[in-house]
């Protein structure tokens, strides 16, 4: 996940400031250090100093306040939620792509009844009972994640092909906002 | 083979053309990261569920004593108290106090640290917040009768927050806890209070709506705000017998719902089919100031003093700055040091329920 929680409590506006001052403060750094170097103005060292203490005002006057940290962290979630969908289209748009490729070799799928035969029902054999409501007929094993039993699948499948499309699948998850649109109710409790 | 050769190709090239994506992804993904991390150091201990609060036989709950920690507002924000050894809020003991402030949730500061609740600010007078999360005025009246003893010829201010105050009183339970109330006797004949049904059990039925709905009957012109208004005037005339008895000063404070997360809740709520036929919000402010008025007791609409910048942003009870003008408020109070209740007339009190009976639909 990379977004940041949208209904957030004090303690997480407050740690984003935090995170999002040292970031400033080492890239800012950083930057500074590269451009002393690169135009031989002056020792890096100072650059560094100077590039460091850039990204303390910048950070001190986007979070000078509570409302400004609050709003700043809104903004935030906003944008990242924004670029998370649209990473997430952009992959699955590659997922497809390798599928659509992958479909140009022929499909497994026998949609004609084969010469001869008088049905193309095939009998089906009974799936595990730990198996009933799994995706893919296999048992799913508690802690061991999608990733094995996608790979199982596979191997025993046949279609080994799917193995080059879990890269995407992983990074679609990775990217993914996880985060349901919905929130607790206003429930007054005492204990 | 075909298919895992075209695959193993397409998937090398997609993965090229991902890496722009996962580098933007990257760059989220370490603020998320570090924000996570920072975000869970600083989340406190703390103290949720039975240990807040204690099961009271006679006035449903308590807060816990000598408590010093973390409890989370409606936000789910934390936020730092202690209590005393009988579980109040505020410097020193109840006897040693200048103004004893009873109420609900907002006397007891709920939301806020020690060292911006209104009891803890400046050191010119001493206050003591006898209250808890979710009492109603009956509980609030409990409190200054069992504390008699240490409050005479103290100040005491009452603060009513009236969005659910009003109703709670003639109400069983406040949500799934059991609560006293009060209750007319059949054919009209005075007010009692009844207390039977307090145990540690989840009361079985919602006794109020969550929100704002019945709110908005009560600040309109129906039997539900004169039922709840006719108990309020009950209660608040036997506060001032009570405090005359003993030299007391008595204020009323009104607690306006000004918060954000409230107002939409309550628009929402003006919004429902048939509601809000001649709604007044100002109506339990000019209801309860004539009562005390006839009464003799000072009355303070805190809605004069109070705008939505001093409640909490997602949450309906103050901030640091809605304590400190409450402090504000609660020292002028005792500087003006409001004289005992004048005597009134016809008094109407709730007496203990005369027989210990099972209550049914039709009482409550």
């Amino acid at each position: 996940m990379i977004t940041l929680p949208t209904h957030a409590q004090r303690h997480w506006v407050t740690a984003f400031a935090k995170a999002l001052t040292a970031l400033l403060l080492v890239s800012y750094a950083i930057l500074g250090a590269g451009f002393t170097w690169l135009l031989s103005s002056g020792s890096p060292m100072v650059g560094a100093g100077v590039g460091a203490a850039l990204g303390v005002v910048m950070s001190a006057l986007l979070f000078a306040t509570a409302g400004a940290r609050r709003r700043s962290y809104d903004l935030w979630v906003r944008m990242s939620r924004r670029v998370s969908s649209t990473l997430a289209a952009y992959l699955t748009r590659l997922l497809f792509g390798v599928v659509a490729v992958a479909g140009l070799g022929g499909s497994k799928f026998e949609l004609q009844r084969p010469r001869g035969a008088s049905t193309n029902w095939q009998p089906k054999r009974p799936v595990p009972a730990e198996a009933y409501g799994s995706q893919h007929g296999l048992p799913d094993v508690p802690g061991k994640g999608w990733v094995r039993a996608y790979v199982s699948w596979g191997f025993k499948g046949g279609g080994v092909w799917i193995l080059f499309v879990l890269p995407l699948i992983a990074m679609l998850g990775w990217v993914q906002t996880q985060e349901k649109g919905s929130f607790g109710g206003n429930i007054y409790t005492l204990y | 083979m075909i298919r895992t050769l075209l695959a193993l190709i397409a998937g090398a090239l997609a993965l090229v053309l991902a890496l722009p994506a996962m580098l933007v992804a990257l760059g989220l993904w370490i603020v998320r990261a570090i924000t996570a991390r920072l975000a869970d150091a600083a989340a406190p201990q703390l103290v949720e569920g039975d240990p807040f609060v204690q099961f009271d036989p006679e006035v449903g709950w308590t807060p816990r004593p000598n408590l010093s920690t973390h409890a989370t507002d409606l936000n789910g924000d934390f936020f730092h108290f202690t209590t005393d050894q009988d579980g109040w809020r505020g410097r020193g003991a109840v006897e040693d106090a200048d103004v004893v402030v009873f109420g609900d949730s907002f006397a007891f500061g709920f939301g806020i640290d020690d060292a911006a609740f209104y009891g803890n600010l400046g050191r010119e007078f001493a206050i003591k917040a006898v209250g808890a999360p979710g009492y109603n005025m009956v509980q609030a009246l409990h409190w200054m009768h069992a504390l008699a003893p240490k409050i005479a010829g103290k100040t005491l201010v009452w603060f009513l927050y009236p969005p659910n105050d009003l109703e709670d009183n003639v109400r069983p339970s406040m949500l799934r806890y059991r609560t006293p109330f009060i209750r007319e006797r059949k054919g009209g004949n005075g007010w009692e209070k009844v207390t039977h049904h307090l145990s540690e059990e989840p009361w079985p039925f919602p006794s109020r709506k969550r929100h704002f709905e019945n709110y908005v009957e009560i600040c309109s012109d129906s039997d539900l705000s004169r039922r709840v208004f006719r108990a309020s005037d009950v209660l608040i005339r036997e506060a001032a017998d009570l405090a005359r008895s003993l030299e007391c000063g008595l204020v009323v404070a009104t607690v306006p719902e000004l918060s954000p997360l409230a107002q939409r809740q309550l628009e929402e709520a003006r919004r429902q089919p048939g509601a809000g036929d001649g709604f007044d919000a100002s109506r339990p402010d000019q209801r309860i100031g004539r009562t005390c008025a006839d009464l003799g007791i000072p009355f303070v609409a805190l809605a004069d003093e109070l705008s939505a910048a001093d409640y909490l942003e997602k949450d309906v009870h103050w901030n640091a700055e809605g304590h400190r003008k409450v402090h504000d408020v609660l020292r002028r109070i005792w500087t003006e040091r409001p004289p005992p209740p004048s005597p009134a007339e016809a008094p109407e009190q709730a007496q203990p329920a005369a027989r210990d009976r099972p209550m049914t639909r039709a009482d409550v």
